[in-house]
């Protein structure tokens, strides 16, 4: 049978591209078998599957994730990055006890498992190692627990272990396999469980709906719902149905709940967070979405549904991201997305592209405008509807933060002129920058913290000037403006400006004056920034002005009329005017000739 | 009028005949227009000497002052520059006139109402504290032309304390722009001594 799986909310289209990987990774590496082939379909609305094929998945599914999220690869990357810091002898230290934690926090966890396994020995020989010179023995003990990670058996467990926990409970709540019950089991046991979870009620669902369908007289269906009373749902019906003459049934049938992400499909579980925990809410909590006291399936969904959800994580790209500053917050674990309102084809194609992109880092601004310079201007509607998502979700403690970043016109446009412009920005700051522009707000705080990073660490560097002349470009095209020109040469006016001044302080160093202290230029220049930086953080442009007349006094300079800005804003809005000359002021001369490169 | 005020001071100053000699001069300007001040201050930092009539002034050095924030109702006010007050038909008003305070305050609304379209929030409540008369001669090239060399123009001013009450917003304003009549030719410039609850 046929089945026609439509795209649809993010969650549905994360599954589908879930579900066609799995598939793909089935076909590629013989789980599945060839003549599945042309079983499953992609089309432009979606997907389309051969029932014959659903036993086929559960077994690619975790072949797929051990793959990906294997505990071998992870662990010996890890363990040859310290192999190559350990060479330099005044990082040995670290990196011998940093691999001595990872032999012994893995190597313990294998002995759990597998008793047999000589762990101990290695530990031992471990512990002898303490000199620079004994690099060799390390590097032994390295590729003795590399053979033994590399088993199959124990990559299998621990990967299971690891993507169970730090993945799949990000997206699910303790349902099937997921129990904390079902930890005792291997990897058979696991697609055992998915089987009869999963994939049998999707089959007898089907099956139910055909034999409705097809059925002559009522003892088809009633002798249907006898051979698998043992599933909930159709004891239900068999009590409902017993007595009731064909038509009867068929008239209570249309009665069912049906699916609402799968239209026309019987619904007999719920959209809850068991299903999908990241959006999902327990039933009995889901009181807004009672309708007419249906308290008992306010939010119908089929088995298929279901079991489409759970193939999301193989569809999202999984990633730790810092939140907040550079120097606080804490890495989550988030699950990325692209979605838009194009072909399924080209969504699934946009998704493996930002999947491949993030495992190699790519900082997010590279994404973005990779992912947009497909899209020709004919497409632009395509371009209003692009939006990325992701999530970091925590079932444990009820926890989700989910962010959407849609890309308006002007970004899009921003992204296909502008590539790479933000090169020059650090990391975390840039990711901060762009995240805050795809949310529709205001960079100027990532600017800011970026700036005051700058000052604390007394970092020389051209980011911030870029960050904030890119915040301008961004903000002029946002409001329409064509020709970025003349901006462009007002902000680094205003940015040479302070370079000037900086260095006009510098040379009139300080002034030796018996018996009195007197900061030197250095100290002189960043408290002047701190005062700049909390003036134009808290928009008080009377300060700013104040503290800059002092300063072009002091160094008996004329103060640039483009300052001037700051008040009436008719060129430059003052946060780019205060910005653009505090990077000016805590960047060195000699960067000027960078200014040719990354302009 | 022009949005800003100003004093001189002369260091160690005799006159000898008409002309006063100095050791010093000392210009105090004040605005609340930071547009008008960057203009200024970029035509002083452009220009080292000036040439007034066959006198020469060289520029020695340029400060900013630090500005106080008016935050309650009622200031006490120094001046720095005499305050000229007159009433309608250019007659000096002295502050024990009884029309004192209703001069001062129509000055003030008209400053103010000058300066940011809207005069002021509050009438203002004028003590003088102690004050002492000095009388400004003056001329200019148009007085010269209708009356002679060597004839000159007198304004009857005042110098001293005087408590003001009033919106903290206008008294901030008026600390920056002046209260007084001709404003921009040294007369009215203030300075807060003190505030008073």
């Amino acid at each position: 049978m046929k089945l026609e799986l439509r795209m649809g909310d993010w969650m549905v289209t994360m599954g589908l591209v879930g579900l066609y990987r799995v598939f793909e990774y089935g076909l590629r590496n013989g789980v599945i078998d060839q003549r599945y082939r042309q079983s499953v379909l992609v089309l432009p609305q979606g997907l389309e599957v051969e029932t014959d094929v659903l036993p086929q998945l559960p077994r690619a599914y975790f072949l797929y994730l051990i793959d990906e999220y294997s505990a071998a690869k992870r662990e010996s990357e890890r363990l040859l990055f310290y192999m190559e810091q350990a060479k330099r002898e005044n990082l040995f230290s670290t990196a011998s006890s940093n691999i001595k934690k990872v032999i012994t926090d893995i190597g313990k966890r294998i002995q759990k498992y597998f008793p047999n396994e000589p762990v101990e020995p290695l530990f031992e020989k471990l512990k002898s190692i303490k000199k620079p010179t004994q690099w060799d023995q390390l590097q032994e003990c390295v590729s003795d627990f590399q053979k033994m990670i590399r088993k199959e058996a124990i990559n299998e467990k621990l990967t299971l272990n690891y993507f169970k926990a730090a993945i799949l409970k990000s997206f699910f709540g303790q349902v099937s396999f997921l129990n904390v019950s079902k930890n005792y089991l291997d990897l058979e046991g696991h697609i055992e469980q998915f089987q009869t979870d999963y994939i049998g009620p999707v089959q007898y669902d089907l099956q139910l709906e055909y034999t409705l369908q097809s059925a002559s007289k009522v003892d088809e269906i009633l002798s249907f719902l006898d051979q698998h009373v043992d599933y909930g749902p159709f004891k239900a019906l068999k009590k409902a149905w017993k007595k009731k003459t064909l038509s009867q049934v068929r008239e209570e049938a249309k009665r069912l709940a049906e699916c609402m992400l799968f239209p026309g499909h019987f619904a007999f579980y719920n959209f809850e967070e068991m299903v999908f925990s990241p959006i999902g809410l327990s039933k009995g909590n889901a009181l807004n979405f009672n309708w007419n006291l249906q308290d008992k399936q306010p939010k119908p969904i089929s088995s298929l549904a279901k079991l489409v959800l759970f193939f999301a994580p193989a569809g999202a790209a999984i990633y730790s991201k810092r939140e907040q500053s550079y120097d606080q917050g804490e890495y989550r674990t988030y699950a990325g997305f692209v979605q838009s309102d194009a072909a399924f084809p080209e969504i699934l194609q946009k998704n493996n592209h930002f999947k491949q992109m993030k495992q190699q880092k790519d900082p997010f601004d590279h994404i973005v405008s990779k992912l947009v310079q497909s899209i020709t201007t004919e497409a632009r509607y395509v371009i209003d509807h692009l939006f990325f998502l992701e999530f970091s979700s925590d079932y444990d403690s009820k926890k989700t933060h989910l962010h959407y970043y849609h890309l308006p016109l002007y970004l899009a446009r921003y992204f296909v002129e502008y590539p790479g412009k933000l090169d020059y920005v650090h990391y975390e700051y840039r990711e901060q920058f762009i995240q805050e522009v795809l949310r529709g707000v205001d960079p100027a705080q990532a600017i800011y913290r970026y700036l005051r990073d700058c000052i604390e660490n007394g970092r020389s560097h051209i980011g911030p000037y870029i960050a904030v002349r890119e915040r301008n470009r961004i903000m002029q095209l946002k409001k329409g403006v064509k020709g970025m020109e003349k901006t462009d040469k007002r902000v680094y006016a205003l940015y040479r400006s302070g370079q000037e001044i900086r260095k006009t302080v510098e040379q009139a160093g300080a002034p030796k004056a018996a018996g009195h202290y007197s900061a030197s230029p250095s100290k002189k220049i960043s408290s002047i920034a701190y005062r700049l930086l909390n003036a134009a953080k808290a928009g008080d442009r009377k300060s700013f002005l104040d503290t800059l007349f002092r300063l072009h006094m002091s160094a008996e300079r004329p103060i640039s009329p483009l300052f001037l800005n700051a008040l009436h804003e008719r060129d430059l809005d003052f946060t780019t005017v205060a910005n653009a000359f505090i990077a000016g002021l805590l960047s060195q001369e000699g960067q000027g000739e960078q200014e040719e490169v990354v302009s | 009028m022009k949005p800003f005020v100003f004093s001189t001071y002369l260091k160690d100053f005799h006159f000898v005949d008409q002309e006063v000699h100095v050791k010093g001069l000392t210009i105090t300007i004040s605005s609340p227009d930071h547009e008008f001040l960057l203009h200024l201050y970029n035509g002083l930092q452009r220009k080292q000497a000036f040439s007034y009539k066959q006198y020469q002034l060289v520029k020695e050095r340029i400060r900013m002052l630090p500005e106080k924030t008016v935050t309650d109702s009622t200031v006490v006010f120094r001046t720095l520059s005499p305050l000229l007050v007159e009433d309608e038909n250019q007659k000096p008003v002295y502050p024990d006139d009884p029309g004192y305070e209703e001069h001062v305050n129509y000055l003030a609304d008209l400053i103010l109402r000058q300066y940011r379209g809207k005069g002021l929030f509050l009438p203002l409540i004028v003590r003088p504290l102690r004050w002492r008369k000095v009388v400004v001669k003056e001329t200019n090239h148009e007085f010269e032309a209708v009356h002679g060399k060597n004839r000159f123009l007198y304004f009857t001013a005042h110098h001293g304390w005087f408590s003001c009450t009033g919106h903290p917003q206008d008294l901030q304003l008026l600390y920056q722009l002046g209260l007084s009549k001709r404003r921009n030719q040294g007369f009215g410039l203030l300075e807060i001594e003190g505030v008073r609850g």
